[in-house]
């Protein structure tokens, strides 16, 4: 088993070298300066910040994780680490690290250095919101200097992904002895071991990173990345137009603005991202399967990716997005717009025509509240557009608006009763945080004895093509006795500069691992 | 006067107490405690780190007894100290605050003057147009209509920021960065100080010393300038003495808009976050700016009054 790992881990590294190599043979041209709006302050500490754009993409211009993702298949491919494996179902796993990498300051980087990041993650005092992507790690230990093996409670197929995932190794030499939570000293000039160095920061305004000669990729083409802090979107498409900005997500609403100059390019990307009503699964009107199929039915997801996307994005049939080709199936249940079919499956389930064009069961109306916040994008509008589509088969549908965090906390307390939200997740179709019984994420209370197996199995199947065909099966029972109304899957929408080349056709915030090979055409 | 800064101190305290009771009690909770990758016990865990499991008079204490020592806590996002944070930010929105205050009112007294002395001609229909549509336009369009104009299809100025990144940031860039929001940020203050200049030189110029002067058979500008334009701009150190706080509480739109790095979008930041200890501590300094801004208002006028009188 673990020599099939290491032999399919080969391909991509090899592909990327490819990759790589055709860039710099003659075309890829060295200097510049790339621009890139982030909507707040990176801070630089990605132990307590990682979460926020800004932070995503910094930790990946001056900070290396044990792996990165493939620009193609985002699986996970040598970053700091050369090779890992599994042993024991995936209950242990090993990383072999990279020899002769330096940190910005000339020290070398080793093996301390990663159990020191790992065991600061782990401490209980740390505000590490990245803990809960780790899995049940028990310990890590120092093997030689560049071996390090890390032991968990479960198995855990999923950590050569979660190791990539806003992890970035953190400097042992420096951070020893500091605040964990605020290391105020490392902060005034963070090191990392990655492409680019870190050279002044202006809170609330910039940061300007610099190229790392020393770097073990190589040089990187650009000469300094500049993350300009921007917060306002329209604000970020004038500083695009008016030549002050290099690269910035946008919207599909924002598109329009930049079509036809001749200087910005407007680009789209699949993203491990989706839209979905969660509906909680213990409620007495969601505890009827047929319910929550019928809602399914009930609303038109091709309409709403086209008037609230403008057309980028695709249709969900599942939480586990296309973007992981590997693991995504799309040969489960599909709900098409099928009105018919809703109403049918709600008066199969007990809920008669009643007064005002509102079903009722035994005297009680069929009435349900979508939470929403406008931190959700699009929230608001989504809700809108889903109450009249349940109002159309008889289901009565309330609006209930509130902040961001408060949607997040609410839920697991009980007090929604289905809330339209979204999920960006590592790109691995692990959810057995999110979807098993009791599990500590599971939003939607759902508890499906069969999905638990496959879940479990999953994480317990190191081995690729086994995994896949475990997820498969789990999509399919998802797609049949589904958690929630799932929506769509948004595409990314990326407006750079012409000249900005290098960038890979990946999600934007992983994009940025590969930041060594982005160049600016003169 | 003691009396006035005891009352003063009291006030301080009431605001922060409400605003304190008000942010913990609003559902919710910081937003590190909130993300959907997090698990209730994680976040339970953080939440101790952050002293939140104590009850809240305890919470209340403690961050008073720092305050009295002058410290501000540690913001929950950035993990930064909050003086260190207000410190970063404070400088830029002086600066921007500052120089649409002075534009405003560069502009503003003429204008008010000329707009009361040419009274119901056009000249004052047009100032008082020109005031309402500054009083009416939304910030965040206005900004941007300008940044599309200036800096988009002109290249003027700037679209954003404070200073060229890399560039040659000497007073020069440094000014042209300022032009656009420093005008947005006046706009408002502008239109409302017109149309008080206005009315109170009205006031003023019905006065008896006005007739007499009149009588006395005193040149024109001497009458508008030394006569009733002294006497007229004394109400508008209350004008002026309210917007002072603004200065400090910083433009959020504007800032958010140019990119400014200034203080009001670290509020918003820290009101989004649900960062208490960021909230407290701009709170606090924003009310001690009321409340200091008030206390001068008050002995400006015991200065340029003299029928007003120091008890």
């Amino acid at each position: 088993m673990t020599r099939a790992i290491r032999r399919r881990l080969l391909v991509p590294v090899l592909a990327v070298l490819a990759v790589t190599a055709g860039d710099s043979v003659g075309a890829q041209q060295r200097g510049g300066v790339l621009r890139v709006a982030v909507p707040t302050t990176p801070t630089g500490y990605v132990i307590t910040q990682a979460g926020g754009l800004a932070d995503v993409i910094i930790e990946k211009l001056f900070q290396n994780a044990l792996t990165r993702y493939d620009e193609k298949t985002l699986q996970p491919i040598p970053n700091l680490a050369t090779e890992w494996r599994a042993e024991d179902s995936a209950r242990i796993w090993t990383f072999k690290l990279r020899a002769g990498v330096k940190w910005h300051d000339g020290k070398p980087f080793t093996a301390e250095d990663v159990k020191f990041t790992f065991d600061t993650i782990f401490n209980k005092d740390v505000r590490a919101r990245m803990r809960g992507n780790m899995g049940p790690l028990e310990r890590v230990e120092i093997v030689d200097p560049t071996t390090v093996r890390f032991t968990f409670k479960e198995p855990f197929a999923p950590f050569p992904v979660m190791v990539g995932y806003n992890a970035g190794i953190i400097p042992r030499h420096l951070l020893a002895g500091q605040d964990p939570n605020n290391p105020a000293e490392f902060l005034k000039k963070p090191i990392g071991t990655g492409p680019f160095r870190f050279k002044e920061a202006v809170a609330g305004s910039h940061v300007v990173l610099e190229a790392n000669p020393d770097y073990w990729e190589g040089r990187p083409a650009l000469d300094q990345v500049v993350l300009k802090v921007v917060p306002d979107v329209n604000a970020q498409i004038a500083q695009l137009k008016s030549g002050d900005l290099d690269l910035a997500l946008i919207q599909p609403k924002n598109i329009a603005a930049l079509e036809g100059d001749p200087n910005v390019a407007v680009t789209t990307a699949r993203q491990v991202n989706y839209f979905y009503v969660a509906l909680t699964n213990k409620d007495e009107i969601f505890a009827d399967v047929r319910v929550r199929q019928a809602l399914n039915y009930a609303v038109d997801k091709a309409a709403m990716i086209r008037a609230v996307l403008r057309g980028h994005g695709e249709v969900a049939t599942g939480p586990i997005s296309p973007v992981l080709g590997w693991a995504y199936t799309k040969d489960v249940r599909q709900y098409p717009y099928d009105v018919g079919r809703a109403k049918a499956l709600l008066d199969e389930a007990g809920w008669r025509h009643g007064p005002e064009g509102v079903r009722q069961k035994g005297g009680k109306k069929l009435a349900v509240t979508l939470t929403t916040s406008k931190g959700v994008l699009d929230g608001e509008q989504l809700a809108t557009v889903i109450q009249q589509y349940l109002q159309a088969v008889g289901v009565e549908a309330k609006i209930n608006l509130v902040e961001f965090a408060h949607l997040w906390t609410g839920l697991f307390k009980g007090e929604f009763q289905a809330s339209v939200e979204y999920l960006i997740t590592p790109p691995d179709p692990d959810l057995f945080g999110a979807l098993s019984c009791n599990a500590p994420l599971n939003r939607f209370s759902y508890c499906n004895p069969k999905v638990d197996v496959l879940l479990t199995q999953g994480r317990a199947t190191p081995d690729l093509k086994a995994r896949a065909a475990v997820y498969a099966q789990a999509q399919k029972e998802l797609a049949e006795v589904p958690s929630g109304i799932y929506l769509y899957y948004p595409l990314e929408v990326r407006a750079m500069n012409r000249k900005f080349r290098g960038f890979p056709e990946m999600p934007l915030r992983d994009a940025f691992q590969h930041s060594a090979k982005f160049w600016l055409a003169r | 006067m003691l009396v006035r800064l005891a009352q003063a101190l009291l006030v301080l305290m009431l605001v922060s107490v409400i605003t304190f009771v008000i942010i913990h009690r609003a559902p919710g909770g910081p937003a590190i405690l909130a993300d959907p990758m997090v698990t209730r016990d994680q976040a339970r865990e953080m939440a101790r780190t952050l002293g939140l499991d104590r009850p809240l008079h305890v919470q209340y204490l403690a961050w008073m007894g720092n305050v009295l020592r002058g410290r501000l806590g540690i913001s929950f996002s950035t993990n930064q100290s909050v003086t260190t944070l207000i410190g970063q930010r404070l400088p830029a929105t002086l600066v921007l605050s500052g120089a649409g205050l002075v534009l405003a009112l560069v502009l503003a007294v003429p204008l008010g003057v000329l707009s009361a002395v040419r009274r119901n001609t056009w000249v004052d229909h047009l100032v008082s147009s020109v005031a309402m549509f500054g009083l009416s336009v939304p910030v965040f369009w206005l900004g941007l209509v300008l940044i599309l104009v200036f800096a988009v299809q002109l290249r003027w100025l700037p679209a954003g920021g404070m200073l060229t990144i890399g560039g040659p940031s000497g007073v020069g860039d440094r000014l042209t960065h300022l032009v656009l929001p420093a005008f947005v940020v006046s706009v408002f203050g502008l239109a409302q100080l017109t149309r008080y200049m206005r009315s109170s030189i009205i006031g003023v110029l019905s006065e008896d010393y006005v007739r007499t002067a009149w009588a006395k058979g005193l040149p024109r500008w001497r009458v508008w300038y030394r006569h009733a334009l002294a006497n007229a701009l004394l109400p508008m150190i209350t004008v002026v003495g309210l917007m002072l706080p603004q200065l400090a509480a910083g433009a959020a739109i504007t800032e958010t808009v140019f990119a400014w790095p200034g203080i009001g979008r670290l509020a918003i930041e820290a009101a989004f976050q649900r960062d208490y200890p960021l909230i407290m501590g701009i709170t606090l300094l924003v009310s001690a700016l009321v409340v200091a801004a008030n206390l001068l208002t008050d002995l400006a006028y015991v200065y340029l009054d003299p029928r007003v009188r120091l008890r």
